[in-house]
């Protein structure tokens, strides 16, 4: 009994897991920078997770490639730029800030400034009613 | 037979539903005498969806396996627990318990409207019903959950493991009891206008009937939040998730609204303001339920995703959306009473205050929909996660605490700052704390913002409260009689002082939380700053529907016991899924998280453990958040009289 549970958890459990220690980068400048590219990146085969905290192989491909390329020198927005042209916008968790994104990114600030311009018309229109 | 019958309940509920929507509409002229009785077959309509409710949850028990619903969702080795809770673990359980709950509140309002004009609550009574009818036709027509199976199996598929759960049982009814909640809202704003009668004083009843949802709701997030916490991976309270996003929305809405309808009380102001903050509450919980049912967005909470479901279901929400927007547009006050503002008054702080909700609300509704937006536009895909509402949202979070402290200390009407120099001096008080901080730990601008204002809400509410209540002092008689006097003061402090302990909690989780990753064989020790942890043992065994192995950790500071840590992984062999059981220690002021991960061989095993700082602080926090909206509604057991 023993046996085939331990067989089952060892067949089963042959799926990757998050960040391995045997991923970790000894440079722990670059291991830094490596999760927090991590957090920003999408795991395309998973529901709603990022590459960081994903089991999967296709997670664990790309944390050894981000980390592969820190070595080599690549600064983050190169890698970023490169991840985006093989596998398309979808892969990043924070839009990038250009064409169509530009009206998610301030479309909130902009209904604030519109709503407090608003507010100090009336208000400045009331106040000199008062007087 | 059992089945049969709940059948048989929700489809006579249906038919009650539909005469009572006659009746209403007739009343007002020829049955009039009769509305006593009619009144009488409203609290049946709850009745029969409360038993048929019941009856589902017997064939959960009884593991009636042709009833397709617990074939697929239940399994007859199940704990009883899971048993019962899995009546609500699915899309037509949860959408009996949807239309069951509507009628709790419809039973509830009804029970307590005495003291209103009659053409109101019947209005009220109306829409509430409508919407009730709408959501039945929806859970009889295409998602009914007595559906019988020919061939029944011997066996169920078992539920989802992740939802096995003692927080199954309490998650979701507390959560709906939230988002159904704001139906009553909802209702009151429809049936105001369609009465057409702007004398008429709504405030108290916008005020009780939006703080029971925002109690509910506000537990129901916790909970949920919590449960992500220990369930769902590595020890995140928060994902962005769009589900998650959907939540937030009513709540934030429904807090904007009691903030209004105090303008509405003391100003007279507002008030087609108010109906709309009213009117867009439920909305965003329909609409909420809209993106989790339909499959447009993919999570542990899409357990049905059936496009020709959510088809149906827009149009439903659409028809409520849109008839009641017309209604508003049609029937609105066109009497607008304008108030004189000043720099120093409170109604113009509640008003930015309003404004800063709404665009916090906006930016995470239009995160969430963007991905489908762009999808249908431009045919290409965009994420939008963490990050995102990181960066876009942090500002409009700091703009709304900033200004909390200085909102609630000046006066209606206030035509100075006459307070200026407590909030000068609570000011650099909490400049000096946060920046105190950082004697201990690395300077970072966001943690020093954090940790400022978190302060800063605390000591403004507590100021705040000792202010106020110094001039309510000679009403203190007998502890039960001045907590319901002063319940609306002490409810505020609360919520306020909450806020600011959740502040802290976020910025102490972010900036300080500690992670290790590593192999560690078992007798071997490691240490995490001044922790030392000692991996003990590894066991497997079997439980009643799954089988497990687990660790044994313990966690020793200068070689005294913390605590044992015991995380799990299960494989449960009717779905073949493993899953991780986390194993937390709470202490006072850290959690110690950890996970066991995979096996490396014999006796090594992948281990990842957390220090979490102050998260309790966090769930504390949002605990404070509800209670302050609970005890303001002790305020109406004193004056509950209706004020024409």
């Amino acid at each position: 009994m023993r046996f085939t549970i331990f067989f089952l958890f060892f067949f089963l459990a042959s799926k990757a897991f998050a960040v391995e220690p045997s991923e970790i980068l000894n440079d722990t400048e670059l291991e830094n920078r490596a999760r927090n590219l991590s957090l920003n990146i999408r795991c395309l085969v998973c529901q709603n997770e990022n590459i960081d905290s994903s089991e999967s192989e296709f997670a664990k491909d790309l944390r050894l490639f981000i980390r592969e390329q820190l070595t080599d020198g690549r600064t983050d927005d190169e890698i970023e730029k490169f991840l985006v042209s093989k596998y398309g916008t979808y892969i990043l968790f924070k839009p990038e800030f250009r064409s169509y994104n530009i009206f998610l990114y301030l479309f909130g600030p902009f209904i604030f400034i519109l709503g407090f311009i608003m507010i100090l018309f009336v208000f400045f229109k009331n106040s000199k009613k008062g007087k | 037979m059992v089945s049969e019958l709940g059948h048989f309940l929700l489809i006579s509920a249906f038919c009650l539903n539909l005469g009572l929507i006659a009746n209403s509409i007739s009343t007002r002229s020829v049955l009039a005498e009769y509305t006593r009785f009619f009144n009488r077959l409203e609290s049946l309509l709850f009745t029969f969806l409360a038993i048929s409710f019941l009856l589902l949850i017997v064939s959960f028990i009884n593991s009636d396996f042709s009833v397709k619903l617990v074939a697929n969702n239940s399994h007859a080795l199940k704990p009883i627990l899971y048993k019962v809770a899995g009546a609500w673990g699915n899309h037509e359980g949860s959408m009996l318990l949807w239309v069951l709950i509507l009628s709790v509140y419809l039973f509830l309002f009804q029970a307590g409207s005495s003291d209103y004009p009659k053409a109101l609550v019947r209005n009220v009574i109306l829409v509430q019903l409508s919407t009730t009818a709408l959501f039945l036709f929806y859970l009889i027509v295409l998602s009914n959950p007595f559906e019988r199976l020919e061939f029944p199996p011997l066996n169920g598929q078992d539920l989802n493991p992740i939802l096995q759960d003692v927080l199954l049982v309490a998650h979701p009814p507390i959560l709906y009891l939230g988002y159904l909640g704001l139906s009553i809202p909802f209702s009151i704003a429809v049936g105001f206008l369609l009465t057409n009668d702007h004398k008429i004083n709504i405030v108290s009843l916008i005020r009780f009937w939006s703080l029971v949802p925002f109690v509910f709701l506000t537990l129901g997030i916790l909970l949920g939040s919590i449960w992500a916490y220990y369930e769902l991976g590595w020890g995140g309270w928060w994902f962005w998730d769009p589900v998650e996003n959907v939540s937030l929305l009513p709540w934030l809405i429904n807090l904007a609204l009691i903030h209004s309808n105090l303008i509405l009380e003391r100003r007279n102001s507002l008030l087609n303001w108010t109906i709309l903050l009213s009117i867009m509450g439920f909305s965003f919980s329909m609409i909420g339920t809209f993106m989790v049912r339909s499959g447009l967005i993919t999570s542990v909470h899409a357990f049905a995703n059936d496009p020709s479901r959510g088809l149906f279901i827009l149009l439903i929400i659409s028809l409520a959306i849109t008839s009641s927007l017309l209604i508003y547009i049609t029937k609105r006050s066109n009497h607008i009473n304008i108030m004189k503002l000043n720099f120093a008054s409170k109604e113009l702080w509640i008003i930015v205050q309003n404004l800063t909700l709404l665009v916090i609300a906006t930016i995470v509704f239009l995160g969430t929909i963007w991905p489908f937006i762009i999808e249908a536009i431009f045919d290409e895909q965009v994420s939008v996660g963490e990050p995102f509402y990181e960066v876009s949202l942090t500002p409009f979070v700091v703009i709304f605490a900033f200004m909390l402290p200085i909102a609630s200390k000046i006066r209606w009407k206030g035509k100075n700052f006459s307070n200026i120099r407590t909030i000068i001096g609570l000011f650099f008080i909490s400049i000096a704390l946060s920046a105190s901080v950082f004697i201990w730990k690395d300077f970072k601008l966001l943690t020093f913002i954090g940790l400022f204002l978190s302060s800063w809400v605390c000591f403004g509410s507590i100021l705040d409260f000792t202010s106020y209540f110094k001039s309510q002092l000679n009403y203190i008689d007998g502890l039960k009689r001045s907590l319901i006097l002063n319940s609306r003061l002490i409810g505020r402090t609360s919520a306020h002082f909450g806020f600011g302990l959740l502040i802290f909690g976020v910025t102490a989780v972010t900036s300080w939380e500690i992670e290790d990753i590593r192999n560690v064989q078992v007798g071997e020790s490691y240490y995490l700053k001044s922790y030392k942890i000692v991996f003990k043992d590894i066991d497997y065994s079997v439980e009643k529907n799954f089988k497990k192995v687990s660790g044994s950790f313990e966690v020793l500071n200068n070689n005294k016991l913390v605590g044992t840590l015991l995380p799990e992984k299960r494989l449960y062999p009717s779905r073949n899924e493993v899953t991780t059981e986390a194993s937390i220690k709470p202490t006072l002021y850290n959690d110690f998280y950890m996970v066991l991960g995979n096996k490396i061989d014999e006796n090594a095993w992948v281990v990842r453990t957390y220090i979490k700082p102050f998260i309790s602080f966090i769930w504390v926090g949002v605990i404070l958040i509800a209670l302050g909206g609970l005890v303001s509604l002790l305020s109406f057991t004193s004056y509950k009289k209706f004020k024409a």
